[in-house]
């Protein structure tokens, strides 16, 4: 969402802004030194101890601000503590807050002072005002003054139990302050985390989540009783509260819902990226495929997650991006792409976080934004970080985009290689390699764009192009024979010394087709003349040429099965022009300035000095080259990396504090069974859809998982679990069905090699089949009872 | 994992701290070294930079407010986003307590109330409450505050009155308790941004237009509203669909997702931003030139390049169509004030009728209203080309223009009086191509060498008018006039324009508000008719209107 200042400047008096910021920036020094500096300054520590020690309110606020000011500007105010806490007993709410202020940056220097104020911050905790009570536990855990721990601990328990939602929010921040200040408290507040993670007020939640993460994130467990609330809960919370449970219940899925299903998934979405369009057959075998199958528990978070991708907060949205990404199947991750895309309205640097996070999605998952590939078109307005990011997302889409899009993508590449930024020309070319090598079908209309670049009068362009214009060719040679003759016709024009290499060494590189019949013997001779002129780079290419042209000639030659030619026949050897032409370069060559010229002539005539050698000349000279591959340019630098982090922007090669990889998915075996998750009193459940209710918000997605609130916590919800039971049932046999047959191959092997040892251990893992084959059977038979 | 805010430093123009703040940070740097580490990159500076020279290594995420830095640094992983939505959210709430825009010395004047502000938004690092309606519970405003003070000349104790107010926390996250106002209305601005790229051939290539709805509630008690839109379905079909909207937290989600263009929510006290959307106004693309076009610019524009006896000349021409609906009447006194009296107001006068009438019908003579929308603002910017040296013989037929030397490109503004159907106006430059261009003296060479063998191969292009070695454009001009346009003049040619205007009244997208009503809620007298305003913006400005040459 585009911020609201700039829009009511739009909007507004866009001008009379203008005119009243450009006045008063004028006017700030002097205003400036008048409020703020000057009794910063000016006003000594007497003065200030002066207001401060007064018997008046006013004066006292008065010198609480200058401090305050003072603080804010980075002095160091350590010297009044003793007359700001003294006020503290003050019973005016304005001084109050002023002196919490001072004490949350201060009371760790004089600790002893500090204790001094905590009798009454404690008294505070039992004021009628809700805000005081919240102020005074916010206060006393800031104080990092080691020895009050205990009390801090009580005054946190008393207030997880408070009436006042705003109370117990400001309680659930200050567990992790006190777990910090003594960590053996830790017992007692990962009780209080656990009461709080129950709590009925969806105010409360997101700050008992964000206790959670701080003072106890091994502790999954504890959310176990809870999930099924917090996943409804979701919705409703405020969005930082929505952002520490994403993060949660991230996590907790990886590590109780076994990967299965996904991992069938995974393996279609590979079928689908080796073709291209196959985006909507994808879809289809979905449909028909196990996304039903995806544990009834997964689904609820995943369902819960939708209405959030219309928060106006850019982190919920790639929050949902990044549960879905790494928990959902593919399915469920088309509907994303608006909402991400959404995110380009944002401010920029919002959008270049976003753009980077869609980049890297696209990576995996490139059919879900081809339908909106216009979002990625270049704006004259883009940044070049941000143009950068959005022609990679174009390659990576471009594959997967319709006809029509695929050719407007193509064109306006093309139109970007135009650009007066040589780095945005530079990625442009690049960008319409990535889209030739991407989707082969295409190359030559790429390779047509190209081409028409090489005669520009821009070296960069023609540079860049020349290098994708090789790796094009090298991908298909067969294909691109004429290109190449095309190529050399470009000789004649092209300046840039590392165009015109690049063209030589294609043009050495084909010089064996056609059984040398082409056109290098012949772009040979016409470089021949000028080559004293070349620069080294090109010197050196056509010294290769020249090899290369010599070394097929002297191949078609030797092994007799060459068309004899009629000059051979009337005239020896030496006088063929093949031979000529190399003898006079390699000579020009020997006596160049440069080492490296000289060295390679000399090697390149040794090689080629004896036609028995030529064997060994072949191998060198001739060897095929790998073709080259150009990945998309994020694909390396943050794979792996987990959707939305700090890692992924600044990428694999720096390591960032702090950065934990999602945990892996947990196996079948170690997942906890689903009645973990069961409510541990109905009832209690039962009143947890009634909050929902009463909330009166936009549930909708959650509705549709939660019935009516008539008593349907006991009926209904069994009815539902049971036919998703059942299916995983069915899913479950098939799947068995299937192990024994791996299984039966494994056992081959193992009776093998330990039959007399292992034995008994096959059987009982046999056992334990057979048991949860009849489990299955009894759950099915037990549930539509 | 954590996702700890840990401090936050704020920068002025001149790059001096105004404020710091500190929730949980164990400074790894000073707040002259943060700002130095960043001014360090060049612009546009990352919002994520990672500093991993210091002990330990250090993230420091960076937003610009109105000139002003906000950074903070944090030494362990966290969402990226999550900081920087917080430092917008900073910056707006200083904006709602100081009154836009924020600069330096509002900051500095309040900063007890800025710490306040600070300490409760973030606890110890953990967003605590960020609604501005939240916070005026607890921190008072500096209007108040300001009252308070000239008060408190009555010895300790006088206060309680203050004192009582900020204990009742509205039981809604983002309204405010006990909201009382004497006058009761409330405005709908509706501001919707053309995207657009135009290709030469003057067939738009992508256009999507993003919209925003910035509402102003100022209504007693607890207002339950129903904002109801109206998507057109015109061009045959199709229509206009609201693509990836996000919300306010504030609108009831299953209201719209059950009926789209139903917007129903208890609004926050004061500004702020509804909704946000945007319009693909292209939805079936398809690159044939024959296809019908379904969008068309209010404006049109058209480029003559290589144009004149030398093929210097470049000329740039500004149609106003016949049958605009957006030009002003040949009354151009009232379109010039229109931008004051823009604001269609219309007072409901009867709690049972819904605002259509009012608003699309009714007879409103002012100019700029939905009736009558008026467009202003037009300027167009073209951006030359680096291998310009200057622009000679410059007219245009009508406005004013500056050439901006520092950003290479012509501004060119058209007087609002002279928007008027089917006017047209001209821009007409010549270009003088720098006679030292990087390559020359390569060129020079390789273009006498590679003639030579001219010859045997039949040349793509020929290299005959290189006209690097000249050194005057007087002598330039002289060889351009046998031959055709060299390479360096086409390239001399600006590649495209750029459009800015302003519709007062009008959406692009077509959208229009059908009713806009108080369903429910408390605390507000049946008989108190609120005053509601409607108003239309369309624009295009910094580059997001592009047309080709």
């Amino acid at each position: 969402m585009e911020s609201f200042s700039k829009i009511s400047n739009i909007i507004g008096q866009a001008r009379d802004l203008t005119i009243e910021a450009a006045t008063s920036a004028s006017g700030s020094r002097t205003y400036g030194t008048r409020v703020a500096v000057a009794p910063a300054k000016a006003s000594s520590p007497k003065e200030i101890h002066r207001f401060l020690s007064s018997r008046h309110d006013r004066d006292i606020l008065d010198g609480l601000r200058r401090v305050v000011s003072m603080m804010s500007r980075g002095v160091d105010c350590s010297e009044y503590f003793a007359d700001v806490v003294k006020n503290v007993a003050s019973p005016t709410l304005e001084i109050k807050k002023l002196v919490y202020i001072y004490l949350l940056t201060y009371a760790e220097s004089e600790p002893d002072l500090a204790l001094l104020s905590i009798n009454t911050i404690q008294k505070a905790l039992t004021d009628q005002n809700q805000v005081v009570r919240a102020m005074a536990i916010r206060v006393m855990s800031g104080i990092r003054v080691p020895v009050i721990s205990q009390i801090v601990a009580l005054g946190i328990k008393r207030c997880v139990t408070d009436m006042s939602p705003y109370v117990r929010k400001a309680a659930a921040l200050a567990i992790p302050k006190c777990y910090r200040l003594d960590p053996s408290t830790l017992p007692l507040l990962t009780d209080l985390v656990a009461t709080l993670l129950g709590d009925k007020s969806y105010y409360v939640i997101g700050a008992a989540v964000m206790a959670w993460w701080e003072v106890c994130p091994e502790r999954i467990d504890m959310v176990h009783p809870h999930y099924r609330g917090l996943c409804k809960l979701l919705i409703d919370m405020d969005e930082w509260g929505q952002l520490a449970l994403l993060r949660l219940l991230t996590v907790y899925a990886r590590k109780n819902f076994p990967q299965g299903k996904v991992k069938t998934s995974e393996n279609k979405k590979k079928k689908t990226t080796s073709g291209s369009g196959g985006f909507y057959s994808d879809e289809e075998s979905e449909d028909e495929g196990p996304v039903g199958g995806i544990d009834p528990d997964l689904k609820l978070l995943l369902d819960c997650c939708p209405p959030l991708l219309q928060s106006r907060n850019s982190a919920v949205i790639l929050a949902v991006a990044r549960a879905y990404y790494h928990l959902a199947p593919p399915s469920y991750l088309l509907p994303l792409a608006p909402p991400l895309l959404s995110l380009l309205r944002s401010p920029q640097d919002i959008q270049l976080i976003a753009l980077t996070n869609i980049v890297f999605i696209a990576l995996t998952y490139p059919s879900i934004f081809s339908p909106h590939c216009n979002h990625f078109l270049l704006s004259p307005v883009d940044t070049p970080q941000i143009s950068k990011l959005k022609l990679e997302a174009l390659t990576l889409v471009y594959p997967y985009s319709s006809k029509p899009h695929q050719s407007l993508i193509l064109t306006e590449l093309s139109y970007y290689a135009g650009s007066y930024d040589k780095e945005l020309v530079r990625e442009a070319v690049k960008a319409i390699g990535r889209c030739a090598q991407n989707n082969p079908e295409q190359s030559g209309r790429c390779l047509k764009l190209l081409m028409e670049h090489i005669h520009s009068s821009d070296q960069h362009l023609v540079a860049e192009s020349l290098t994708v214009i090789r790796h094009i060719i090298q991908q298909q040679p067969t294909v691109h024979k004429k290109t190449v003759i095309r190529l050399a016709k470009a000789l004649d024009t092209a300046t840039s010394s590392t165009a015109r290499a690049s063209i030589i060494w294609l043009v050495a590189e084909f010089s064996g087709v056609d059984n040398g019949d082409n056109v290098s013997a012949d772009v040979l001779r016409i470089l021949a003349k000028g080559f004293a002129n070349e620069a080294e780079g090109v010197k050196l290419q056509i010294l290769l040429l020249a090899a290369k042209v010599y070394a097929h000639y002297l191949n078609r030659t030797n092994t007799g099965f060459e068309q004899p030619l009629s000059e051979d026949e009337d005239a020896p050897e030496d006088l063929h022009p093949i031979p000529q032409l190399f003898n006079y370069i390699s000579r020009l060559a020997r006596y160049d300035v440069s080492y490296d010229i000289r060295d390679r002539a000399r090697t390149y005539m040794s090689l080629l000095s004896t036609p028995k050698a030529v064997q060994l000349a072949t191998l060198i000279l001739l060897a095929p080259k790998p073709v080259p591959f150009a990945p998309s340019p994020s694909a390396a630098l943050r794979e792996g990396l987990t959707v939305g982090s700090s890692a992924l922007m600044v990428g694999k090669d720096e390591y960032v504090r702090g950065y934990a990889q999602l945990p892996d998915w947990v196996s079948e075996e170690d997942a906890p069974g689903r009645g973990v998750r069961d409510p541990v009193e109905k009832e209690y459940g039962y009143e947890e859809v009634k909050e929902v209710k009463s909330v009166e918000r936009k549930v909708d997605a959650p509705k549709q998982a939660v019935p009516p609130a008539t008593s349907s916590g006991q009926t209904l919800e069994p009815v539902d679990v049971a036919s998703k039971k059942e299916t995983n049932g069915k899913t479950l046999d098939e799947w068995l069905e299937d192990s024994e047959e791996e299984e039966d191959d494994d056992s081959e092997e193992e009776e093998e090699k330990e039959e007399e040892e292992e034995e008994s251990e096959y059987e009982t893992d046999s056992d334990e089949e057979e048991t949860d084959e009849e489990d299955v059977k009894e759950s099915s038979k037990m549930l539509p009872s | 994992m954590a996702g700890a805010i840990e401090a936050l430093y704020i920068y002025d123009s001149q790059n001096a701290v105004i404020l710091q703040h500190n929730w949980r940070h164990r400074p790894t740097a000073s707040a002259q070294e943060y700002i130095t580490a960043y001014l360090s990159h060049p612009t546009p500076r990352p919002p994520l930079i990672h500093l991993s020279n210091l002990s330990p290594p250090t993230l420091l995420f960076s937003i610009i407010h109105n000139n002003l830095t906000f950074l903070s640094p944090a030494t362990s992983e966290v969402e990226p986003l999550l900081i920087l939505e917080f430092l917008h959210r900073i910056a707006e709430v200083l904006e709602d307590y100081f009154t836009p825009p924020l600069i330096p010395s509002k900051i500095e004047g309040n900063y007890d109330i800025v710490a306040e502000l600070l300490g409760e938004m973030c606890d110890d690092g953990l967003p605590f409450n960020t609604e501005p309606n939240g916070l005026r519970d607890v921190v008072l405003p500096p209007s108040i505050m300001k009252k308070l003070l000239a008060n408190v000349t009555l010895p300790t104790g006088s206060l309680d009155p203050f004192r009582s107010t900020p204990s009742t926390i509205s039981t809604i996250p983002w309204r405010r308790a006990n909201v009382k106002h004497t006058s009761n209305e409330m405005y709908l601005d509706l501001l919707e941004t053309l995207y657009c790229t135009i290709a030469p051939s003057g067939r738009p290539i992508s256009a999507r237009v993003s919209g925003t709805m910035l509402f102003t509630a100022k209504i007693s008690g607890i207002p339950d509203m129903l904002l109801l839109l109206r998507t057109p379905t015109p061009r045959g079909g199709g229509g206009v669909t609201l693509e990836a909207p996000v919300f306010h937290p504030c609108v009831r989600l299953s209201k719209w997702n059950s009926q789209p263009g139903h917007l129903s929510f208890v609004p926050p006290d004061g500004k702020f931003v509804l909704a946000s959307y945007e319009v693909n106004m292209l939805p079936d693309f398809s690159p044939s030139i024959s296809s019908p076009q379904p969008f068309h610019l209010p404006l049109s524009v058209t480029t003559k390049t290589l144009q004149g006896p030398n093929s210097t000349e470049f000329e740039v021409k500004v149609t106003i169509p016949h049958s605009s609906p957006y030009a002003s009447s040949s009354n151009s006194s009232s379109s010039q004030n229109s931008g004051s009296s823009a604001f269609a107001r219309i007072a409901a006068q009867s709690a049972g009728s819904s605002l259509p009438s009012q608003f699309l019908q009714g007879p409103s003579s002012s100019a700029g209203s939905s009736n009558n929308p008026v467009m202003e603002d037009v300027a167009v910017h073209i951006p030359l080309p680096p291998q310009v040296r200057t622009l000679i013989n410059t007219r245009a037929s009508k406005g004013d223009f500056i050439h901006d030397t520092e950003k290479n490109q012509i501004r060119w503004r058209l007087p609002n009086a002279a928007i008027i159907p089917g006017a047209a106006y001209t821009f007409k430059a010549e270009v003088v191509v720098k006679s030292t261009y990087e390559d020359e003296d390569e060129d020079q060479t390789s273009g006498a060498k590679l003639s030579n063998y001219d010859n045997n191969y039949d040349a793509g292009t020929p290299k005959s008018a290189v006209n690097s070695g000249t050194t005057t454009p007087g002598k330039e001009k002289e060889k351009e006039k046998k031959s055709p346009p060299s390479a360096q003049v086409i390239a001399s040619m600006p590649r495209s324009v750029l459009l800015d205007f302003t519709i007062r009244g009008a959406l692009l997208s077509g959208l229009k508000v059908d009713s806009l009503n108080i369903v429910g809620g408390k605390g507000l007298p049946e008989s108190v008719k609120p005053y509601k305003g409607v108003k239309y913006i369309s624009r295009a400005g910094e580059g997001s209107v592009e047309v080709r040459c």
